[in-house]
């Protein structure tokens, strides 16, 4: 494969706005400077909302996270995010990179091909400080859908586990898509109705009430289903699938809910 | 943490609607439809009701009220207001029962949904953006689009 020795741009897919990762390419990096333009906010400051530019020269193997770490390093250590694994497991990165959430450290500016990069606080989410958002409501929604198994007898759950709850192959896949989530927030933030309907559970709970309750050693779906089957649940999606279009580990909330949705329509779980 | 905030939460890019595909535009016409619908209804209600002589029963009543809403001739029994009214109500009534036909296939029916199954992560196709859902968006499209023609045709031409 030649792109791989020359090192050509990798391409972006304009239709889903997702990178088409390929080999990085061999050879030696390739250095550009790009410009971060943050949109920043400091509570203590005063004033909302204000911008402020960065030059910083990165390598096409190098990822927007890390030139923001080279930036607070370097240049200006007031700028704050959130950041852990650096890998995208932990979802704690995700940002507006260029007009569309992302996880900084999956995301190269090499491969966004602009010189300039703009990164945003995640719309949908209070901002704490600068690119650091408030993730309680998120949190706090995740957890009225009973993200865990529940078993109909409770000395079971609670007290004395005495059996194995053996799973198939087939079983797993029911469910395994979803279970891929790490609650990074960006389908949350490419929401409509989140911003319209601020008690909207939002893509990601919604789409772990379907995990657990599609799971064959769950038996609590009917308490889910209580939950989702409200204005605040299911019925405030209107259904832009914007969320499985940003979402990094491709979990698909939008399969998710309208399978809840069917669900609740038909009685039964599709199979 | 009472401290106020003194930033709001803000909206989603509107940039994220123009690379996604239809389904965002779908969902704003069927809101905007349906909205649409309910002020034709009300303000349907209420033109028909003065011919019937509800409220203020004169025929000049009548006569100011249909002339301020049917606006200036054009040709034949067209006038501006009555085209507009026309255009508005056929394509709210339209898009909104055929995009929600189509949302009454996908979610109840589960037409177009596809079993969850084991991921081809990273970078797989969402549900969303596939065959069996994009072909539906289509022939929704398609059907607004005859109606109108086949509307436009009856009430002008024909
Ligand atoms: S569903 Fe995807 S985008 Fe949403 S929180 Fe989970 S991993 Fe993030
Ligand atoms: S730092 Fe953990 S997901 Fe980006």
């Amino acid at each position: 494969m030649s792109s791989q020795q020359t090192g050509t741009a990798l391409q972006t897919t304009a239709a889903t706005e997702k990178i088409t990762i390929t080999k990085p390419p061999l050879g030696s990096p390739i250095r550009r400077t790009y410009v971060f333009k943050v949109k920043r906010y400091d509570p203590e400051r005063g004033g909302g909302y204000y911008w402020r530019e960065y030059k910083i020269e990165l390598t096409n193997h190098e990822t927007v996270l890390d030139g923001l770490i080279k930036i607070k390093w370097h240049q200006d250590a007031t700028l704050s995010f959130r950041y852990s694994c650096r890998m995208g497991i932990c979802g704690s990165c995700g940002m507006i990179i260029n007009g569309v959430p992302r996880l900084a450290c999956e995301t190269k500016p090499y491969d966004l091909g602009t010189e300039v990069v703009t990164i945003e606080p995640l719309s949908n989410f209070e901002p704490i400080k600068d690119v650091a958002t408030d993730f309680s409501d998120f949190f706090r929604k995740h957890r009225s859908v009973k993200p865990w198994l529940i078993r109909k007898d409770e000395t079971e759950q609670f007290e004395k586990l005495e059996t194995y709850y053996p799973q198939t192959e087939e079983q797993l896949n029911e469910y395994l898509e979803f279970a891929y989530c790490i609650k990074c927030g960006l389908c949350y933030s490419a929401c409509p109705m989140v911003f319209l309907n601020k008690d909207y559970l939002g893509p990601q709970a919604l789409a772990q009430a379907y995990r657990w309750s599609a799971d064959n050693r769950d038996e609590g779906a009917v308490l889910r289903l209580k939950v989702v089957d409200s204005e605040n649940g299911v019925w405030s999606c209107h259904y832009s699938g914007t969320c499985s279009k940003v979402c990094p580990k491709d979990v698909d909330p939008a399969l998710a809910i309208n399978l809840l949705k069917n669900w609740l329509l038909t009685g039964r779980r599709r199979r | 943490m009472a401290q106020q905030k003194q930033v709001k939460r803000v909206p989603p890019k509107w940039s994220l609607w123009f690379r996604g595909g239809l389904d965002e535009w779908l969902l704003i016409f069927q809101k905007v439809s349906g909205a649409i619908l309910v002020i034709y209804l009300i303000a349907h209600t209420l033109v028909i009701s003065t011919a019937l002589g509800f409220g203020h029963p004169s025929e000049l009543t009548w006569n100011t009220v249909i002339g301020f809403v049917e606006g200036p001739h054009v040709a034949g029994p067209a006038h501006v207001g009555t085209i507009i009214e026309y255009l508005i109500a056929l394509l709210a009534a339209v898009h909104g029962g055929a995009n929600g036909f189509r949302l009454i296939l996908t979610q109840y029916f589960g037409v177009g949904l596809p079993r969850p199954e084991r991921h081809t992560f990273p970078r797989a196709v969402p549900s969303v953006k596939k065959s069996g859902q994009a072909w539906l968006k289509y022939v929704a499209i398609i059907v607004v689009i005859i109606f109108l023609i086949l509307a436009t045709l009856v009430a002008f031409v024909w």
